[in-house]
């Protein structure tokens, strides 16, 4: 088997696992929808982190129920050769889907702000081949990869939020809970879909991580880690903003550059934070690719991951430039469909493999998994 | 050819001169789009036994070193006490002649013999021979390679055995200082092209009894000897044995040195950076090998290979432990800092002038646009030239012989570079992110690492040209991605960063001497902590 699993150790697994937690959960929000009426963001991300943890942490504790040493091993211990299969296709859909939103976030930034004069297919050619070159190398490179820029990432979004603090109002944030309960709860629950496929992802390369029990550590540290991060940097947001002003605005993290920092010199460095964080999409997106690989290449019985990588990142770049070339009230319906309903994708067969393997009795001689 | 003959050649049309051609020995036709047809390779000679009879070892002997046409072997026949025959056999100007005359010959022509005594070859050794160092063989390939190395085999009429004597006696060069490490405090001296003086070398440093020096014979027909120098018992024994069976793969048909040998062991000859050090001080050579490192020393090679290493080995210098430790702490952030200037300084000065003009201050933006005001080539272009005319004196001043070479350096650095200024050929500011960029590049301490750092700034003003931060972004990540997929040895070359390995030795900031108790983790030693009683 050509699987490119190597082993990393827990901080490269949690690097990895935060950068792509964060990034989906900072860059992935559909403004629209989260400031509408009011802002909660800064509570309902870190509840959706914590909701996707436990999901996590239910499987998890299923596949170290049924002895299984990776999602897709536990999907065909519990649910048989088929239907595994069935549930394998949602799952990677979510993947791909959770590592090129960010990616398409950028873009549109970068083509917006940075390089209006180019088009997406020219800012793509930077970005999607490193992509597909970090998710051919294996999750080794992937882990070390995010170790060494974790930190400057890290950085950047501290020097924002702190340097936007003269501008803290607490009027900003009422009123509290926006439109209501009801609503806060939903946009909770679509919020999952940020980080369900990093968690999803860190199942699948669990053999990378040492085993259930390390990957079960890795999720729970990076994933309080991604609440915090995420809950801190949109209550820095909303502090800084009023819910009307951000409705209308995109990214908000990286327009506080232009209307908080003008007397600072930071103001200068807008372009280098986005290139920072760019990095951590670059990351989460391979990291997303690889992952959806390898659940492909295992439940279908490849032998090789290199050729479903090939293939992904070629349906990858389809589904960029379809998205950023669509018409505008197309891409509205779907986003739409997407930050309401997208968390299903993979919250449905994560939950429903959870569920029946806990459920289902355990055979005294358990199949071996595939070992790689 | 004189004039006249020429003249009428081209006149006269009478046969052509006939011209020496290299013909091919494989049979058949080509193939279509080239490539090599092997010819059958050559089998390795089977060990053959010393005939019995003098007459019948000097005549083997002949052949074996094609004395008719190859007059550097020596055969001499003599006979002890005036009872046996013998035969010397050595190379004239690798053996030492006044060893052979004084230890050998004069011993073994005036010995006073026992008549009934049996007298062979291990009589001799033990009664007659004045050589500390005797060898006793009886297969003819080993007396050969040993004669080709300086040795002389003593051959006995009726013994199917020969004496393999110690008279290595050719000219080397003495030990002298270094030429590329220099540091100014520590030891001086570096490695010579003799592999028995570097082994002393070694040896004079490292007085633990369990360093291990094994020779052995490598590089194809030429047979090179190389020593790997290791720590039994505490260096990782699979370590070890990855080292003897790389060494073992080589198939080439010679090693000169141990840069070539470097590219035929490491895990990817491809990669830019070096994935084995290259040392010619003994002092840091013997420093990784008490951690736990081999070492590999190549005969006419003044450079030891340490391997595994990491990416913190190529940027550390030994003077950062002789020196105090806030000193050595501050001389290894300024290094990483030059390197980090050398390496994105000018990529990131092409992309704000080029696309992002917004990230410079008014003051910096307008000065750049007056130096260029009257320059006449893109901005780019003039970098790249630039910097390819900087990496042009550098390969200048270092070919060309020492005082010169400094000449060159300032003749390229400062009259060219205030022509080409004047000359309205490069703008000053340019200028000056080159030679700054240059400047940090001599900051890295290895040679390889050096040019490696040149390429990827190449590399990234290619990018930055292309599009600006982002294609800064994307080379940097490419690199970083390179780097983070190498190994040396099986060691992550980004540890003990990524992936995070246990060191109390902080990689960029120096750590306290106690801290070297413990060899690094990545290494895997037997035995990582110093005994109890030694540390005491």
């Amino acid at each position: 088997m050509k699987y490119k699993e190597g082993r990393i150790g827990i901080q490269e697994g949690i690097a990895v696992t935060a950068t792509a937690l964060c990034i989906n959960g900072v860059f992935s929000i559909d403004p629209e929808y989260a400031y509408s009426k009011g802002n909660s963001t800064y509570l309902s991300l870190p509840l959706s982190a914590l909701l996707s943890l436990c999901l996590f942490l239910l499987v998890a504790a299923a596949m170290k129920h049924r002895g299984a040493d990776s999602l897709e091993g536990l999907m065909r211990g519990s649910l048989g050769g088929v239907l595994s299969k069935v549930f394998a296709i949602p799952l990677m859909l979510a993947l791909i889907i959770g590592g090129i939103v960010p990616i398409i976030q950028f873009v549109e930034l970068l083509h917006g702000i940075v390089y209006s004069n180019s088009g997406y297919m020219e800012i793509l050619a930077f970005i999607i081949p490193i992509i597909v070159i970090i998710a051919w190398q294996g999750t080794e490179t992937i882990g070390r990869v995010a170790k060494c820029y974790v930190w400057l990432m890290l950085a950047m979004l501290v020097i924002v939020v702190a340097s936007s603090a003269p501008t803290y109002e607490t009027y900003r944030l009422y009123p509290i809970l926006g439109d209501g309960a009801a609503h806060f709860a939903s946009f909770t629950a679509s919020q999952t879909f940020s980080f369900l496929p990093p968690l999803t992802a860190l199942l699948i390369t669990c053999r990378s991580m040492h085993g259930v029990e390390h990957a079960q550590r890795i999720g729970l540290s990076a994933g309080l880690v991604a609440a915090l991060v995420c809950g801190l940097t949109q209550l820095s947001i909303s502090f800084v903003y009023t819910y009307q002003t951000l409705a209308d605005s995109f990214m908000p993290l990286y327009k506080i550059n232009f209307l908080n920092l003008a007397e600072s010199h930071f103001l200068r460095f807008d372009k280098l934070f986005a290139m920072v964080w760019l990095n951590g999409a670059i990351i989460s997106s391979a990291f997303s690719l690889y992952a959806a690989s390898l659940l492909y290449a295992g439940s279908f019985s490849q032998k090789d991951v290199n050729p479903s990588i090939a293939a992904l990142s070629s349906i990858t770049l389809g589904i960029i430039l379809t998205a950023l070339n669509m018409a505008p009230e197309k891409e509205k319906e779907i986003r739409y469909l997407f930050t309401r309903y997208g968390a299903l994708l993979a919250a449905v067969p994560l939950a429903v493999t959870a569920i029946i393997s806990l459920i289902k009795k355990k055979k005294e001689t358990q199949p071996n998994e595939i070992s790689h | 050819m004189n004039i006249k003959s020429s003249i009428r050649g081209l006149f006269q049309f009478d046969e052509a001169k006939a011209e020496y051609e290299l013909l091919e020995r494989e049979q058949g036709s080509p193939e279509k789009l080239g490539g090599w047809r092997d010819i059958r390779a050559q089998e390795p000679p089977a060990d053959e036994a010393i005939p019995n009879g003098i007459d019948a070892v000097e005549k083997r002997l002949r052949e074996l070193f094609r004395v008719d046409i190859n007059r550097d072997i020596i055969l001499r026949r003599f006979s002890i006490g005036e009872r046996r025959l013998c035969l010397l056999a050595y190379m004239n100007g690798m053996a030492a002649d006044n060893r052979i005359n004084d230890f050998i010959l004069r011993p073994l022509m005036q010995a006073k013999l026992p008549k009934n005594e049996n007298i062979d070859i291990a009589y001799l050794s033990l009664n007659v021979l004045q050589i500390s160092e005797i060898n006793i063989k009886s297969d003819l390939t080993s007396v050969k390679l040993g004669v080709m190395d300086g040795l002389t085999a003593l051959f006995i009429d009726g013994d199917s055995c020969c004496a393999m004597l110690e008279t290595h006696g050719f000219e080397k060069r003495a030990v002298s200082n270094t030429e590329n490490e220099k540091v100014v405090r520590g030891p001086k001296e570096g490695f010579t092209e003799s592999l028995r003086t570097n082994i002393t070398l070694v040896r004079r440093i490292i007085h633990s009894d369990d360093l291990v020096v094994e020779t052995r014979l490598t590089g194809g027909d030429n047979n090179t000897r190389l020593a790997i120098i290791y720590r039994h018992g505490i260096t990782n024994q699979t370590l070890v044995d990855e080292v003897k069976q790389r060494l073992a793969g080589i198939n080439i048909r010679t090693i000169i040195s141990s840069g070539a040998l470097e590219q035929l062991i490491e895990d990817n000859s491809w990669a830019p950076i070096p994935q084995t050090l290259s040392t010619e001080r003994p002092d840091r050579a013997c420093s990784h090998i008490m951690q736990g490192c081999v070492g590999v020393i190549v005969e006419g090679s003044p450079f030891a290979l340490i391997m595994p290493i990491t990416f913190s080995t190529l940027m550390n210098s030994p003077e950062d432990v002789y020196i105090r430790r806030p000193l050595g702490t501050v001389l290894r952030v300024v290094r990483y800092v030059g390197a980090l200037i050398s390496v994105m300084l000018p990529g990131f000065f092409l992309a704000m002038a080029l696309y992002h003009q917004g990230l410079m201050s008014t003051e910096v933006l307008s000065t750049v646009i007056a130096s260029r005001e009257m320059v006449f080539e893109p901005i780019a272009t003039e970098l790249i030239l630039l910097l390819l005319v900087f990496q042009m004196i550098r390969e200048a001043g270092i070919r060309v012989p020492g005082g010169i070479g400094q000449a060159i350096g300032i003749i390229g650095g400062l009259i060219l570079g205030q022509a080409a200024v004047t000359a309205n050929l490069a703008s000053s500011v340019v200028l000056i992110v080159v030679a700054l960029s240059g400047l940090g590049n001599f900051c890295i301490p290895d040679y390889s690492t050096q040019i490696a750092a040149s390429y990827l700034r190449l590399a990234l003003v290619i990018a930055a040209w292309m599009g600006g931060l982002i294609g800064i972004t994307a080379a940097t990540m490419l690199a970083v991605c390179c780097l983070a997929g190498m190994k040396s040895f099986g060691v992550p070359f980004l540890a003990p960063f990524a992936p995070k390995t246990y060191t109390k030795r902080p990689a960029i900031l120096r750590g306290a001497l106690g801290m070297h108790l413990r060899g690094d983790d990545y290494l895997n030693t037997y035995d990582d902590t110093l005994k109890k009683e030694k540390r005491r």
